[in-house]
């Protein structure tokens, strides 16, 4: 059902590295991966580091709280939302590198991220790395073993078994409200 | 119990669900049969089908409500149990095409075009209408049981909830679309002849299969209002509002929640099972986690946790749908995104929510939250 062939894209890395004898590393997975590990680690610092990710934070642990401390919570909304939808636009300039272009590009993509999201827990960039990366290369082994189909509904059920050890997903968000 | 029922509506509000119904089971057919076809008042026999599936999608808002509506839980894997439903019927009616498909074979076209010798052992029963029946009944609400158990055992909720069912609606998905499952792979199950000895293209059999649709809209209808107003439609409130405390006052949310979440899904089975033979086709494409989405859409256009607003949600988004497609065949998806943008901006509770604000004698408590 999913065909992966490649359109000649404008701005590609031709060639890889040979890590052993068999196993080429394209150029632009490389630096796909470069480029990831940049964007994370400056989203973790905006969170992290910047009057705006502290805003943000305090948003996301209690709204009616921040907006009592003065924080203008709907323009924080704004701005986050801002943010995460121009992160979406770096992943598929990410994917833009390995596979083909189309407006449907990112619908493949909508379940399975929300699966990482929910998988590291929400509110943590490590729980998503973490999730990510988990899911990424679980998938990776089931596929030659069961199917690409069958290794994605594999994955999906071990993601529910786990959801049942762990309902915040495996990196929580420490709060002390009862609801989350 | 039928004191109970009826103090469900005021009189005015029995009136008005009566004579919906009697205008949809005895009004429209006489109108298509009696009246001529030149007259402005005719019913053309294409309308049949087409109400038969708006009323489908209304009991599928419905069920929707009950769960996001008054629990509070937003499901979006409500299109599997569509699904289950659909597929249920869409077997039966493929065994009953008997010898008159493509291939003049026993078995089902698509097993004779994959080369496979006889049936897989799981279309076993379906030669009989009251086995498809009996699985239609119990199959959506069962797995809906098993998955709730698990899910609501767990204290899985909000978002998390949200994200599995989708995520199980994406692997059942991905599941029906493989040929080997033996459900029709991509092209789902069609083709169909007849449903209990009456020819489906034949136009009494359409109508037949609207007015039974319209009774069991009817029939759900009331059980769903029957089970808001009751003591444990409270509790059900109650653990949309705040659910810890509801735990707290030593209520187990676990059974209320697994309970409306199995209604909810065996409602919408039967919502299904109604739409395979007037649409004529199902396929895992319904299982698409857009068709579910959508599903919640309905239901946030009409206004949730009032019932009503679900079913005129329901009409209104299809009804819109079809009608762009026919007036603007190029323009009908912006014309569907701007009727969601304004309904989100202009109408937050839908617009049911919309016309309640105006009205003086409004002593019922909206919905608030989320």
């Amino acid at each position: 059902m999913r065909k992966t062939w490649r359109l000649p894209i404008l701005f590609t890395f031709p060639g890889g590295v040979e890590i052993f004898h068999g196993v080429v590393l394209p150029y632009s997975r490389i630096a796909i991966i470069i480029f990831v590990v940049f964007v994370v680690t400056a989203i973790w610092a905006l969170l992290q580091k910047t009057s705006l990710g502290l805003q943000v934070r305090s948003v996301t642990q209690n709204r009616e709280m921040a907006a009592c401390m003065g924080i203008p919570t709907q323009k924080v909304d704004m701005w986050t939302f801002g943010l995460g939808s121009g992160v979406a636009g770096l992943g598929g300039l990410a994917l833009s590198q390995i596979g083909n272009v189309g407006p449907e590009l990112g619908r493949m993509y909508i379940v399975d991220s929300f699966m990482v999201v929910v998988l590291g827990g929400v509110g943590k960039i490590v729980g998503t790395v973490a999730g990510a990366l988990g899911i990424g290369v679980v998938n990776k082994f089931l596929e030659p073993i069961s199917g690409a189909v069958l290794g994605k509904i594999i994955v999906l059920i071990l993601i529910i078994a786990l959801i049942q050890k762990r309902p915040q997903g495996l990196f929580a968000l420490k709060g002390r409200s009862v609801d989350n | 119990m039928i004191k109970q029922i009826v103090s469900l509506h005021s009189f005015r509000g029995w009136l008005l669900t009566f004579g919906l119904l009697f205008a949809a089971i005895i009004l429209l057919p006489v109108l298509n049969i009696f009246i001529p076809e030149e007259s402005f008042f005719h019913i053309p026999d294409y309308m049949f089908p087409l109400l038969g599936k708006y009323l489908c999608y209304a009991m599928v808002a419905l069920a929707v409500d009950l769960i996001w509506g008054y629990t509070g839980i937003l499901s979006l894997g409500h299109g599997v149990f569509f699904s289950m439903g659909g597929y249920a019927m869409g077997m039966y009616l493929m065994r009953s095409i008997g010898k008159e498909g493509v291939y003049k074979s026993d078995l089902p076209d698509f097993m004779v075009f994959l080369d496979w010798k006889e049936l897989p052992w799981y279309w076993y029963g379906f030669d009989y209408f009251a086995f498809a029946l009996l699985v239609i009944l119990l199959l959506p609400g069962l797995f809906a049981f098993i998955f709730g158990y698990f899910a609501f055992r767990s204290r899985i909720k909000g978002v998390y909830f949200a994200i599995i069912t989708q995520a199980m609606t994406y692997a059942l998905m991905l599941l029906f679309f493989r040929n080997n499952t033996g459900f029709g792979g991509n092209n789902g199950l069609t083709d169909f002849k007849r449903i209990l000895g009456y020819a489906l293209q034949d136009p009494s059999t359409k109508m037949g299969l609207f007015m039974i649709t319209a009774l069991v809209l009817f029939l759900s209808y009331v059980l769903a209002r029957y089970i808001v107003q009751s003591k444990l439609g409270r509790i059900l409130t109650a653990i949309r509002d705040v659910e810890s405390r509801v735990m707290f006052s030593g209520y187990n949310t676990l059974h209320y929640k697994l309970f409306i979440w199995t209604v909810s899904a065996f409602l919408c089975g039967l919502a299904g099972a109604l739409y395979v033979p007037q649409v004529g086709i199902i396929n895992p494409s319904e299982m698409q986690p857009t068709n579910s989405i959508e599903m919640a859409i309905w239901v946030a256009v009409g206004g949730r946790g009032t019932l009503v607003g679900a079913l005129f949600g329901a009409g209104l988004v299809n009804v819109a749908k079809s009608w762009f497609t026919v007036a603007a065949p190029d323009y009908w998806l912006y014309f569907l995104g701007v009727l969601f943008i304004v309904v989100t901006l202009f109408f937050p509770k839908g617009f049911l929510g919309f016309f309640k604000s105006f009205s003086i004698i409004n002593k019922v408590k909206e919905p608030t939250n989320e």
